[in-house]
């Protein structure tokens, strides 16, 4: 196992990975292909099964089986880690999710713990075509019982870095099933260390939610005060950093960029205390529209904020499936420009 | 108590605390929906007989035989189906999930056999020798996590005991209109060595129940049993199908109530009946007093 | 001149543009035969292996282990001779070649396109603007309107007249550096607390804050930031702000005495003191204080305006956020991270995080033993 201090969102994943499996032995992960030297199919696994034989199975392509599976085992005391190869794949476990593993702790009146992390890359942009190309979080938002992670691509003071960090409470610390949702193209982005962030102003709030996760906030450093609260995770916090850095270059107009981590339940105080200030909102996902993250994210900071709340939408994919040609995959779900276009249209 | 009355005992109190339910069920005094065991009680005794404290048993949306197999409280279960806080689950759960000890039923179908898989796996992995038992049905079969399941119990050994009780109906939806094939052979597909008994016999059950179990908790391979038996019951309430004439002969010939119960004196038989009607008549009561459940 | 074959990055997988370098299988300038493996690389979906195409010495490799590299990329070139080089191809300066997309900052300057336009169509020298805060066209409109006042022309070369603003402890230990060092004139101290003329330390008072403007007008540029700020860090940082505003340099002080790792990394502003030790791949951000004796062990990070007291010791991988104060003999263990505007007492011993604003009193341990 290396020792060095991880480049990508990647590597920290990885190393997070090792670090729960190593700290505790009732962690068990299961998944597609996930045997090295192949390490998963998008790496994330890598080296686990060479270090821990007996806790990686690789297993036949039945994801609602091994979501179940996991349910069982973290009943009688396992802590399992389940990969879902796609996140396209995640309407195959929907009903162990929703009517098995987030119900348990409650109708069973609290007597029993389901620690079952379920870990799968969201996100388009590299060809792929329909059905392995959507970011179906949105689904499983607002499900009871159900915690819902996004890392975001910065370095932060972590060994592991953020992502890896985030990853490892998931797994090692947190008694109830998490839907930890990664994305593709995230994968290979540079955490961000301080020197990457002297344009912002970046600022770490703790959430209200028990147990609480980070909550960012970034402004850009030494200028005018923002006119607009961004709201993105994953992702999509990347280019709503680029955007934003644009924005304030070419149009001056001015942006703070608010990232959860956590993404339900929903714990949204840092956002509308950006919100109070800029009186203006845009949220930017990769899911569709229609009753996705944005929804949520409007209702809530209406009822929060009222009237004081002047200037609300929200960016997200459109098109019936998300196209395998590149220029058409491009159009469908939004990038830089985008965010950039609607900013311009709400200033 | 000799062997058999005791048997006639645990067979009776579950035919007792249905026929308790069902009757009382116009009063109001219950709430939600229930799927009840009538004729297939010996299932649950025979079976159940031969687990130990640390086996753990998972069951479907048809769980109360299973439960009060198990060792669960009748008042406990008539409290949760009432919805009272003192219930199994706080009322929460109903009639259909309920855990105890190392007892857990939930009532979506195919769900609760990878949750069982699941579990069995972690026995194993953890190094002990605890044995899991999962209850399931012919309807089931039409579920595609079962098969899922039953690959990864085969191919990863989980010390596992399915069984498949086939009251040859599911819901209102007759087995030959469900079922293709056989469905020994689909067990069998994945390497599972499968065992059928047609009986409604508790004498007849305990042996191969008693097989079984040992040989997964010492070979620690998984065993599918499957049990033909009679669903004398509806499905919930109200809901069965089937034509009176069908239901009079299964009653004739499979109730394992009246085959056991041919086995004890009349007298005796009579005592037994008298003592479950009492202990359950006053668990009920002990459940209509406690606090809460409104209507 | 050498015949160059360039080794191009293969696309591996037409989904993929870019391609991770997993191994370099050869050093620069190394011989290498026809088809032997040079480097491997790999998708997420598949892996590579880049061979050599004839035989020869590998030259000009521009990328190491861990880079993403778009494919059709050249990685390095065969050569005739281990010194080939393509003299259209700029030498690589071996530092690590990812970077960021930068928008728009020439030479560290923040400026928007509408300002950076508005200034050059008005004339204006964007040298004389400062470096820090974003720029924006209001503020180049307020410039030219003359509500912000011209700043000076950029320090001549040559040009070594400095000031130290602050006469006190910490002030004139900056002037016992200085002179030791011998580069720097100093000029005198600026002090709001002295009457003009004073001799202090054997140097002039020149004044108070009001005088930077006329000495910037008469070419002054330098000066030092000689506010300790242990008790009140706030007026040490507001010093930094004048001497910011009225368009002074701070160069970074290094006593003779302090030993520095080639590999550490120091902003501006900084001042470090005798017999300080700042180990391998160290960074030291703008403003911080290492004073005597301090011993910041290797792949440490300072942000900002730390400031570290006489004898702190850090082990490696420490990161110190901004505005925090670590007192005298205080030791902080191996990885580290204290949070901002914290204040550890003297000889407390640091074993794990601090928060934001944490206090450890002098001489106990951190965390508490139970």
């Amino acid at each position: 196992m290396s020792s060095k201090s991880p480049v990508t969102v990647l590597d920290s994943l990885n190393l997070g990975l090792h670090q729960a499996m190593r700290d505790d032995p009732r962690v068990i992960l299961l998944g597609e292909d996930v045997l090295d030297p192949y390490g998963g199919a998008f790496k994330v696994t890598r080296g686990l099964s060479s270090q821990f034989p007996k806790r990686v199975l690789t297993t036949p392509i039945s994801e609602a089986g091994i979501t179940g599976i996991a349910g069982g085992m973290a009943l009688r005391g396992m802590r399992p880690v389940v990969e879902i190869m796609f996140g396209d794949f995640t309407t195959l476990i929907a009903d162990q999710v929703i009517n098995h593993l987030s119900k348990f702790q409650a109708m069973y009146h609290d007597r029993v713990r389901v620690p079952v992390v379920i870990r799968t890359p969201m996100g388009g942009r590299r060809g792929y075509g329909p059905t392995h190309s959507q970011s179906l979080e949105k689904f499983f938002l607002g499900v009871p019982g159900l915690t819902i992670l996004a890392p975001f691509h910065i370095k932060g003071f972590e060994t592991l870095g953020t992502p890896g960090k985030l990853l490892y409470d998931a797994i090692a610390a947190l008694d109830f099933p998490v839907f930890f949702v990664e994305n593709k193209t995230q994968y290979l982005l540079k955490l961000m260390s301080t020197n990457d962030l002297q344009e912002y102003e970046v600022s770490q709030i703790e959430t209200a939610g028990a147990p609480a996760f980070p909550f960012y906030k970034l402004a850009l450093r030494s200028a005018p005060k923002a006119q607009i609260t961004l709201a993105a995770y994953g992702y999509m916090a990347h280019l709503a950093l680029k955007a934003a850095l644009r924005l304030a270059y070419e149009d001056e107009i001015f942006c703070e960029v608010l990232v959860p981590t956590q993404l339900s339940p929903f714990e949204l105080a840092p956002l509308f205390d950006s919100v109070n200030q800029t009186t203006c909102l845009l949220t930017i996902e990769e899911g569709t529209l229609t009753l996705g993250w944005g929804a949520e994210v409007l209702a809530r900071t209406t009822e929060v904020l009222g009237p004081s709340l002047k200037v609300a939408r929200r960016l997200a994919a459109t098109g019936a499936v998300v196209p395998a040609a590149p220029d058409q995959e491009a159009d469908c779900l939004p990038g830089i420009e985008d965010i950039i276009v609607r900013v311009r249209e709400m200033a | 108590m000799d062997k058999n009355t005791q048997l006639y005992k645990q067979l009776y109190s579950i035919r007792h605390f249905e026929t308790l339910l069902l009757e009382n069920f116009p009063t109001g005094v219950f709430h939600g929906t229930t799927h009840t065991s009538l004729g297939q009680e010996a299932n649950a005794v025979g079976i159940l007989s031969h687990i130990n404290e640390d086996d753990v048993v998972v069951s479907n949306h048809r769980c109360h035989g299973h439960f009060l197999a198990y060792g669960g409280d009748p008042a406990a279960l008539f409290a949760e189906l009432m919805g009272k806080p003192a219930g199994v689950c706080g009322g929460i759960g109903g009639s259909q999930h309920l855990h105890w000890r190392n007892f857990y039923s939930s009532g979506v179908q195919g769900g609760t056999v990878a949750m069982a898989a699941g579990m069995a796996l972690a026995e194993k992995l953890s190094g002990k020798d605890a044995v899991v038992v999962d209850f399931m049905g012919d309807g089931t079969l039409g579920e595609g996590i079962v098969y899922e399941c039953l690959n990864m119990i085969a191919l990863w050994d989980a010390p596992i005991l399915i069984v498949l009780e086939d009251n040859h109906i599911a819901q209102t939806t007759p087995s030959h209109l469900a079922i293709a094939g056989d469905m020994q052979k689909r067990f069998e597909a994945f390497g599972i060595p499968t065992t059928r008994l047609d009986t409604s016999d508790i004498l007849e059950i305990l042996p191969t129940a008693s097989r079984l179990i040992e040989k997964v908790r010492f070979v620690r391979k998984p065993q599918a049993l499957i049990i033909e038996t009679a669903r004398l019951g509806t499905h919930s309430k109200g809901d069965d199908t089937r034509t009176s004439e069908m239901l009079t002969r299964l009653w004739q010939t499979r109730d394992p109530i009246a085959i056991h119960g041919a086995r004890l004196s009349e007298q005796d038989r009579e005592a037994v009946e008298q003592e479950v009607k009492e202990h359950l008549g006053s668990a009920f009561q002990t459940a209509l007093e406690m606090e809460g459940g409104g209507s | 001149m050498d015949k160059l074959t360039p080794i191009k990055i293969p696309l591996l997988n037409t989904n993929e543009p870019d391609a991770l370098l997993v191994s370099l299988e050869c050093k620069e300038g190394a011989p290498v035969k026809q088809g032997q493996v040079l480097a491997v690389v790999e998708t997420t979906k598949s892996t590579g292996d880049i061979l050599a195409d004839k035989t020869g010495y590998l030259v000009g490799l521009r990328y190491m282990e861990g880079e993403t590299l778009p494919a059709g990329e050249v990685l390095a070139y065969i050569g005739e001779t281990p010194d080939a080089q393509d003299p259209a191809m700029p030498p690589w300066s071996g530092k690590d070649t990812l970077q960021l997309e930068e928008v728009n900052q020439p030479n560290g300057l923040r400026i928007t396109t509408p300002a950076r336009e508005l200034a050059i169509a008005s004339g204006l020298d964007l040298s004389s603007l400062p470096h820090g805060p974003l720029i924006t066209q209001q503020m180049i409109e307020k410039r030219l309107s003359g509500q912000i006042p011209p700043q000076p022309q950029p320090i001549p070369a040559g040009e070594k007249r400095i000031l130290i603003y602050g006469a006190g402890g910490h002030g004139r230990s900056l002037a016992a550096m200085i002179r030791k060092l011998g580069n720097f004139e100093i000029l005198g101290f600026l002090d709001d607390g002295y009457p003009s003329g004073d001799q202090v330390f054997g140097l002039p008072i020149l004044g108070g804050s009001e005088k930077l403007p006329e000495l910037a007008q008469d070419g002054v540029r330098l000066a030092v930031n000689g506010i300790g700020g242990i008790s009140d860090l706030q007026v040490r940082l507001s010093v930094h702000d004048l001497l910011y505003q009225a368009s002074f340099f701070c160069p970074t002080i290094i006593h003779p005495t302090a030993f520095l790792e080639e590999s550490a990394s120091l902003e501006n502003a900084i001042q470090v003191f005798p017999f300080a030790y700042i180990g391998t791949e160290v960074t030291v951000n703008f403003g911080c204080i290492i004073n005597t004796g301090v011993i910041i062990s290797h792949n440490c990070e300072l942000a900002p305006f730390v400031n570290l007291s006489p004898g702190a010791t850090l082990a490696g991988g420490v990161t110190v956020g901004e505005k925090t104060l670590i007192g005298m003999r205080a030791t902080i263990n191996l990885n580290v991270h204290i949070g901002k505007a914290a204040r550890i007492g003297n000889g407390a011993t640091v074993k794990a995080n601090v928060p934001d604003r944490g206090v450890v009193p002098a001489g106990s341990i951190w965390p508490p033993r139970r």
